[in-house]
């Protein structure tokens, strides 16, 4: 059975992705953007949140439309849209936020269980280390690798 | 990526590639707030990629 996502379009490098959040009240455009990490090389972080009519990313923005599962596993999509273009490269993603965090880990847990077939995936500890992912892990950010 | 798709139970029809992507302004400083918070988790993080080298 397929997971609903909502329709995709991604940039020819990967990097921007572009999707709309259906709601009762409102529709709203969704941007997941990977942007390079200033210091560590063929790191990049994943960065989600909505796109403003001003064509800025409000990364903190809550639009309440009900649908976060679906938001989360399009966002996960784009990932795999990512590596299929850069599959060198690596990512790291966490929340906007603290609570955005918790609110995603359970989610994101379950996306992630399946793809280890096919990525590597650590968690980064309280404590600043890392470990290969669990699904009864607690962390504050996740590293993606394709593997080879 | 097919078979990952296939695999994981995702409709491959769903992504489109589009040349004409909007440019989004990335240097606002909510975003930059947000990706210093993303430079201060990494600070003393040890990347578990051996190609992730610092610069």
């Amino acid at each position: 059975m397929e997971k609903p996502i909502y329709n995709i379009e991604t940039s020819p490098d990967g990097l921007y992705h572009i999707f709309e959040s259906i709601g009762l009240q409102k529709n709203t455009k969704k941007m997941v953007v990977y942007v390079p990490d200033e210091n560590k090389a063929n790191l990049f972080h994943l960065i989600f949140g909505d796109l403003t009519d001003e064509h800025t990313l409000d990364v903190f923005a809550i639009s309440n439309n009900q649908d976060m599962k679906i938001i989360l596993a399009t966002v996960i999509q784009t990932l795999y849209a990512f590596f299929e273009l850069n599959p060198t490269k690596k990512v790291f993603f966490t929340g906007s936020t603290d609570a955005r965090t918790r609110l995603y880990r359970a989610t994101i847990s379950n996306l992630f269980e399946k793809t280890e077939l096919f990525y590597n995936i650590y968690g980064l500890l309280d404590d600043d280390s890392t470990e290969p992912f669990s699904k009864t892990g607690y962390y504050k950010g996740y590293f993606i690798e394709k593997k080879s | 990526m097919k078979k990952e798709l296939n695999f994981l139970g995702i409709d491959e029809s769903k992504v489109k590639i589009n040349p004409n992507m909007p440019k989004v302004n990335l240097d606002t400083p909510e975003l930059k707030k947000h990706l210093h918070k993303i430079s201060q988790i990494l600070k003393n993080v040890k990347v578990p990629f051996e190609s992730v080298n610092a610069r």
